[in-house]
C-alpha cells in the first residue's frame, strides 16, 4: 500500500526533524503514491512553499533510507516526490448529519447542509433574555412562507445561543416540507464563493444558493470588507426574497452598527427583516442551561452546584458549557459525586482572577501590612526582633512563590547576600516546626498571596 | 570429559576468545573459561557479560562434557608448551589436569552450569559481507569513538545498515568519522545499532587478515559476527545516537574549499606537532593565497615550531586552530593521494575527505581562537 | 592592500614572524553540534498530583476516547513559560499519529508575524494542536483566521487542544467570539512545577542526554540560577556542550565556572535566543 510507504518515511521523519518542525510541517501533510510519485498535499500554499523549500530533500532521504531498490516493503520505487496544495482526490469528505441532497451542486459547494442535529427548540432555554428570539425563531420554522417574515435577523452578544436558535430552526424546517435547507457560517460562504470562483463556476454557485428553500447564515459580521462576497450575498438575498424563502442571519451587534458592509445590504437585514434581540442571560436561566446541559450528557446536576454555578459563572452560555464540561471531567477523573465543594475544587484555578504567581514587592507589602511593619524597614538594616522576623518571612514566601534565584530575592531585600536568604529560609522552616505564631502568620500570608 | 589436541590449534582457539575475558571482572567465573565437549566438537567461551567470544574445534576423539577452568593460566600454559606440542585435558573430579611430554598442569575449576552466557540474539536481521570490505570500514572510523564518556552511546559506533549498503560513524563530541561501504545487504529497511567500543576492538582483531564473508546478525539487543570458527556476540547500546547528518557540513555550502597532497600535508603536521605536547595539542593554519602555514607553541618554554606548504588556494586569508591529534587521526585513514578540506570560518566544523570521494567523511571542530 | 598582496609578503619573510603569537591564547575545543532528537513523550513528563488529571484528560483526548464516555473534544491548557505545555502537544500530537490518525501543530508563536493564511485548511486533520493563542491575541486578521478554524473544526469534529499563558478570559483578544468559543473548551491549567519537580525534570532531561546531574549540582544551582523550567533547559544545554567540550564530568566546582563565565556570549550557541523566547 501506498500509505505504507509515507508511514514508514514518517517514522523516520519524526527522528530526523525536530518536534515542531515535524508536527507543523510534516504532519499537515497529506500523501499518495501514484506512479511512482509521491504527491504531497498541503492544505494550503504557505505550507507548501514552506515543505518545498525546507524539507523535501529531508523526505527524499528518509524515502531512500526506507529502502530504495526494495521491491517488497521498500518505497516501492519512488522516483519523485512532488508538493501541491489540496486534498488527496480519493479522501472522501466524512459526511455531515442530515445530508439530504436533491439537486446537483457545483464542487465548490459542500454537499452537506450544515445542519447539526443537536440543537432543537426543545433543548433551548428559554427565558426573559431570549423570549423574543425564541418565539420569533418558532414562528419563522413554523411558517417559512409567512410573507410578512422572509428575514429573521438574530443579533447578540458572543455564546448566548443565536446558533443553537438557527440550527432549531433548521432541523425544524427539514421535518416539514422543506427539503434544501442550508446552514452556512458567513465565512464557508465566502470561501466556496472564492472556490467556485477559481473553478469558474460562479454561475452555478449563485444559482445553487437562489434556489434553496431555506438559507441560515451565522456571524454576517463577517462579511465586513469583504465587497465581492457583500454583492453575491444581496444578490442571494434579493433572490430569496423575490422567492418568498426564509433567510435566517445572525450577528454580533445590531444591522446599522456593522462597520464595512454596505448600505443596501444592512437595509436589507433590518429594513425588510424583523431584527430580534438575544441578552445574556439571568441566574436562574443560567442555572437551567447548566442543568439541560448536563442532562443532554445524562447527568442530572444538584439544585446546589447549578446555583453555585450560575453565581460564579456569569458572562454567556459558551463560558457555561465550559465551566459544566470541565466540573463533569474531574467528577469523572475523582470518580467523586457531584458537588458544590468538587465544583468549586474543579474551577478554582480558573474562577480565581490572577494566576498565583506572585512578585517579591507584593510579597513584601503584604507581609508588611499584615504584621504591622513598613516595606522601608524590611529594606533596611534594623535589626529589631518583629522587622527581623517579618523580612525572614517575606525570603520565605519570596523562595516558595517565585522562581528568582536567592541573589536575587537577597537583592530585592535591601541588598541581601543570597547566604542571608538561605539563612532566612532555613529559620522560617525551623520556627514554623516550633513556634505556632510564625507558622500561622506564614500560613496565613501563603494563602492571602494564592488565593 | 577428555580430548587431546594439538597445542597450536589450541593457542588459535584460546587467543581468538581471550580478547571477551576481563580482568577484573565483576563476578569470578568470568576469570575463568568455558570449555565444552559435545557430537564431536570442542567448543571455547570466554564472556564479560557485554561480549561473549566462542571459537570451536572438531576433533575425533571426544569424551563429551562441559567445565570452566581459569582462562589466564589455560592460555599462560597453552603458550609456554613447545610448538608442536600434544595437550591432553582431563577432568578428574572438581580439577582439570593439563598435560603435554612431561609437563603436567592441576587446575580449580568452578561449575560450567554457571557459567552466563549472553542471550540468543532473537529476531535478527542478517546477512553476509567481505571480512576486509567490513575491517576496513571499522578502520577508518574507530579511532574517532570516545573512550569512557559519560555519554554511554558515544563509546560506540554507530552501525546504519541500508539495503545497498553499510555506513559506519564513530565520534567523540570532538571529531566524527563516518565512512561507508557499498554492499548488498538486503535488509528490508534500514536498521541503525550502537556497537559498543570494546566490541569494534574485538571484531577487528578477530577479522585479522581473513578474508572471504563474514555473516553478520542483528537482534534488537545484539549483534553477533561468524568469523570462520569463531561466533562473536556484542550487546548493543541501548538508545539514540545523535544526528550525524546535521554535523557533517555540506560540502557545496562551504565557501573554502582546498585540495592539499595528503602526504606533504601530513608530514608538515607531524613536524610541528613535535612542539604540540600540551594536552590541548593546538596547531594553528594559517591559509594565505597559495600557501598554508602551520605554528604549534609549547606553553611553558615558549618554544615555537612553524612550517608551511604551497596549497591551491586563492580567497581571503583565513586562521584556525585545531587539536593536532584530530587531524592527523584523519589522514592516517585516507589513502588517496590528494585530500579536500572544507571551511567556513574559524568557529565552524571542518570536512576532511578523500579528493573527489564522499565514501570517507571527516568533521573536526576547531578550537577557539 | 589587497588579501593577495599581504599573503606573498608574509611569504617574503619566511616562516619565522608569519603568524602573530598565540601566547595567551585560550586553546579550548569547541563541541560538535550534536543534537539528540528530543523525544517528548507522556512517560517522560513529570507528574505532579496537581496534575494527573490534565495528563489523563490529554491522553484519553489524544486517543480519541469518544466525548459520549466523557472525555471532551475539545481542550484548553493554560499554563506559564515552563509548565510543560509543548512537551505535552508533542506527546499529544505524537500519541494521536501513532493511532493513525492525522495530527497537525499549529505554532501560534511563531506564526504570529506570518500570514494568517498559513492555517487556512488545516481543518481538515483529525486533530488540531493550537500553541500559544495568547501570541496573537489583539491581531485581528488572525483571531478572525482562527474563529473561523474553530468553526470549521467543529463542523468536522476534529479534536481541538489550544494552549496559552493563561486562560482564555484572561487574554485580550479583540474578538469575543474568539474568547467565547475557547470557553466553551474544557479548560485546565497546567500548575507549574514546584522546586522538586524541577529537580526532577532536570535530572531526567540530562539523562536523555546521556549526562549526570547530582543532588550537589541541583541545589547549588536552585541557589544561583533562575528557577523556571526553559532558563533551566538552556542552562542545561550549555553545561551539556562544556562538558562535551571539555571532556570533563560536571561537578559543582566546573558547574560554578560555567556559570561565571555565562556572562560573555558563548560561541557558537544559540540558546541565547531561546532564553529570551521562553523568559
Amino acid at each position: 500500500m501506498s500509505e505504507a510507504v509515507w508511514k514508514s518515511c514518517l517514522d523516520r521523519l519524526e527522528g530526523d526533524l525536530t518536534p515542531q518542525d515535524f508536527n507543523t510541517y510534516i504532519g499537515s501533510l497529506q500523501a499518495v503514491v501514484e506512479n511512482g510519485v509521491l504527491r504531497l498535499f498541503a492544505p494550503n500554499r504557505y505550507i507548501r512553499d514552506e515543505v518545498e523549500k525546507n524539507f523535501v530533500s529531508c523526505i527524499e532521504s528518509a524515502l531512500e533510507r526506507v529502502g530504495s531498490g526494495d521491491d517488497e516493503g521498500g518505497s516501492q520505487g519512488v522516483e519523485r516526490v512532488v508538493v501541491e496544495v489540496g486534498n488527496p482526490s480519493q479522501k472522501t469528505e466524512r459526511p455531515a448529519e442530515n445530508t439530504r441532497t436533491s439537486v446537483q451542486r457545483p464542487a465548490a459547494i459542500d454537499p452537506n447542509s450544515g445542519l447539526q442535529a443537536t440543537f432543537t427548540f426543545e433543548n433551548f432555554v428559554t427565558g426573559y433574555s431570549n423570549q423574543i428570539a425564541s418565539a420569533a425563531s418558532k414562528q419563522a420554522a413554523d411558517n417559512p412562507d409567512d410573507p410578512n417574515c422572509n428575514i429573521l435577523f438574530i443579533y447578540g452578544g458572543v455564546g448566548l445561543g443565536k446558533t443553537h436558535l438557527m440550527h432549531a430552526i433548521g432541523n425544524h424546517l427539514l421535518q416539514g416540507k422543506s427539503s434544501e435547507v442550508i446552514y452556512r457560517h458567513s465565512e464557508q460562504f465566502v470561501n466556496e464563493m472564492v472556490s467556485a470562483i477559481q473553478r469558474k463556476c460562479i454561475g452555478e454557485f449563485a444559482k445553487f444558493y437562489r434556489s434553496v428553500d431555506a438559507l441560515l447564515i451565522d456571524d454576517v459580521q463577517f462579511f465586513a470588507g469583504k465587497e465581492r462576497s457583500q454583492a453575491e450575498f444581496f444578490h442571494t438575498l434579493n433572490a430569496l426574497f423575490e422567492r418568498k424563502r426564509l433567510v435566517v442571519l445572525s450577528c454580533d451587534r445590531y444591522p446599522k452598527e456593522i462597520d464595512g458592509i454596505e448600505e443596501r445590504l444592512q437595509s436589507r437585514f433590518s429594513g425588510s427583516g424583523l431584527p430580534v434581540f438575544i441578552e445574556p442571560p439571568d441566574r436562574e436561566m443560567r442555572a437551567e442551561i447548566l442543568y439541560k446541559k448536563a442532562l443532554a450528557q445524562g447527568i442530572d446536576l444538584p439544585v446546589a452546584v447549578q446555583d453555585w454555578m450560575a453565581k460564579e459563572v456569569h458572562s454567556n452560555v459558551r463560558d457555561l458549557e465550559g465551566a459544566l464540561n470541565r466540573v463533569i471531567a474531574t467528577a469523572r477523573f475523582m470518580k467523586r459525586e457531584l458537588t458544590v465543594d468538587l465544583a468549586k475544587e474543579a474551577l478554582r484555578d480558573l474562577l480565581a482572577s490572577q494566576g498565583r504567581r506572585a512578585s517579591i514587592e507584593n510579597i513584601q507589602s503584604v507581609a508588611a501590612s499584615r504584621l504591622g511593619i513598613r516595606v522601608a524597614d524590611i529594606k533596611s538594616r534594623k535589626k529589631t526582633r518583629p522587622i527581623t522576623r517579618c523580612r525572614q518571612i517575606a525570603m520565605a514566601l519570596a523562595r516558595e512563590l517565585t522562581e528568582h534565584s536567592l541573589p536575587e530575592i537577597g537583592d530585592a531585600f535591601g541588598g541581601r547576600d543570597h547566604t542571608t536568604v538561605l539563612h532566612a529560609c532555613r529559620k522560617i522552616k525551623e520556627l514554623r516546626a516550633t513556634d505556632p505564631k510564625v507558622n500561622d502568620d506564614y500560613r496565613m500570608l501563603l494563602r492571602q498571596l494564592t488565593s | 570429559m577428555k580430548f587431546t589436541i594439538d597445542r597450536d590449534t589450541l593457542q588459535k582457539r584460546l587467543t581468538n576468545v581471550q580478547g571477551a575475558v576481563d580482568r577484573h571482572p565483576q563476578l569470578p567465573i568470568l576469570m575463568n573459561l568455558l570449555v565444552q565437549a559435545k557430537d564431536g566438537t570442542l567448543f571455547f567461551t570466554g564472556t564479560d557479560l557485554e561480549l561473549e567470544i566462542e571459537t570451536s574445534v572438531a576433533l575425533d576423539e571426544i569424551e563429551t562434557g562441559s567445565v570452566t577452568v581459569p582462562a589466564r593460566k589455560f592460555i599462560d600454559i597453552c603458550n609456554a608448551l613447545p610448538e608442536q606440542a600434544i595437550v591432553d585435558f582431563n577432568l578428574d573430579d572438581d580439577k582439570v589436569v593439563v598435560s603435554s611430554g612431561r609437563s603436567r598442569f592441576t587446575l580449580s575449576t568452578m561449575d560450567s552450569s554457571q557459567f552466563p552466557t549472553v542471550d540468543e540474539i532473537g529476531d535478527a536481521t542478517s546477512f553476509t559481507v567481505s571480512a576486509t570490505a567490513f575491517k576496513g570500514l571499522l578502520t577508518r572510523t574507530r579511532f574517532a569513538m570516545a573512550n569512557q564518556d559519560v555519554r554511554y552511546y558515544l563509546n560506540g559506533m554507530l552501525l546504519d545498515i541500508a539495503p545497498q549498503r553499510i555506513r559506519a560513524v564513530a565520534t567523540d563530541g570532538h571529531r566524527l568519522a563516518l565512512s561507508q561501504i557499498q554492499t548488498v545487504t538486503g535488509v528490508d529497511e534500514a536498521k541503525s545499532v550502537i556497537v559498543p567500543r570494546k566490541g569494534i576492538g574485538e571484531i577487528s582483531r578477530l577479522i585479522g587478515s581473513r578474508e572471504g564473508e563474514i555473516g553478520i546478525r542483528v537482534g534488537s539487543n545484539a549483534i553477533a559476527i561468524d568469523i570462520e570458527d569463531i561466533r562473536f556476540t556484542s550487546k548493543l547500546i541501548e538508545g539514540r545516537y545523535p544526528d550525524y547528518g546535521r554535523v557533517i557540513p555540506d560540502a557545496s555550502k562551504c565557501d573554502k574549499k582546498i585540495k592539499v597532497d595528503r602526504q606533504t600535508f601530513r608530514q608538515c603536521l607531524e613536524r610541528v606537532a613535535v612542539l604540540s605536547r600540551d594536552k590541548a595539542r593546538a596547531v594553528w593554519m594559517n591559509f594565505g593565497s597559495g600557501i598554508l602555514k602551520f605554528k604549534t607553541e609549547e606553553t611553558v618554554e615558549r618554544e615555537v615550531a612553524e612550517d608551511e606548504m604551497e596549497i591551491d588556494y586563492d580567497g581571503p586569508e583565513f586562521k584556525i586552530g585545531f587539536n593536532i591529534g584530530y587531524i592527523l587521526d584523519s589522514l592516517s585513514e585516507i589513502q588517496d593521494d590528494h585530500v579536500d578540506i572544507f571551511l567556513t570560518d574559524a568557529t565552524s566544523s571542518c570536512l576532511i575527505q578523500p579528493h573527489d570521494d564522499t565514501d570517507s567523511q571527516y568533521v573536526v571542530m576547531p578550537m577557539r581562537i | 592592500m589587497s588579501a593577495k598582496n599581504e599573503a606573498s609578503d608574509a611569504r617574503a619573510h619566511g616562516p619565522a614572524g608569519a603568524i602573530e603569537s598565540m601566547a595567551g591564547i585560550d586553546a579550548a575545543q569547541i563541541p560538535l553540534p550534536l543534537y539528540l532528537p528530543q523525544h517528548l513523550r507522556f512517560e517522560n513528563f513529570e507528574v505532579t498530583p496537581r496534575s494527573v488529571e490534565i495528563v489523563q484528560a490529554l491522553k484519553s483526548f489524544a486517543e480519541g476516547s469518544s466525548p459520549a464516555s466523557g472525555h471532551p473534544a475539545r481542550l484548553f491548557i493554560a499554563g506559564e513559560g515552563g509548565s510543560g505545555k509543548s512537551h505535552l502537544s508533542v506527546a499529544v500530537l505524537r500519541t494521536a499519529g501513532g493511532l493513525g490518525f492525522d495530527a497537525a501543530l499549529i505554532p501560534l508563536r511563531l506564526w504570529m508575524d506570518r500570514p494568517p493564511g498559513m492555517i487556512q485548511g488545516m481543518e481538515r486533520a483529525d486533530l488540531i494542536c493550537i500553541e500559544d493563542i495568547d501570541a496573537i491575541a489583539g491581531i485581528s486578521r488572525w483571531e478572525e483566521s482562527l474563529v473561523f478554524l474553530i468553526e470549521a473544526s467543529m463542523r468536522r469534529k476534529a479534536r481541538l487542544l489550544v494552549s496559552a499563558r493563561k486562560q482564555p478570559a484572561h487574554i485580550p483578544f479583540g474578538l469575543a467570539d474568539l474568547r467565547s468559543r475557547l470557553n466553551a473548551s474544557t479548560v485546565y491549567r497546567l500548575p507549574a512545577l514546584d522546586d522538586e519537580g524541577r529537580a526532577r525534570a532536570l535530572r531526567r532531561h540530562a539523562m536523555d542526554r546521556g549526562i549526570d546531574i547530582s543532588d550537589e549540582i541541583i541545589a547549588y544551582l536552585f541557589a544561583r540560577y533562575r528557577r523556571d523550567m526553559p532558563s533551566l533547559m538552556a542552562l542545561l544545554e550549555r553545561l551539556d556542550r562544556r562538558s562535551l567540550g571539555a571532556r570533563r564530568r560536571l561537578t559543582v566546582p566546573f558547574v560554578r565556572q560555567i556559570l561565571e563565565s555565562l556572562d560573555e556570549p558563548p560561541l557558537g550557541e544559540a540558546m541565547d535566543e531561546v532564553r529570551i523566547d521562553s523568559s
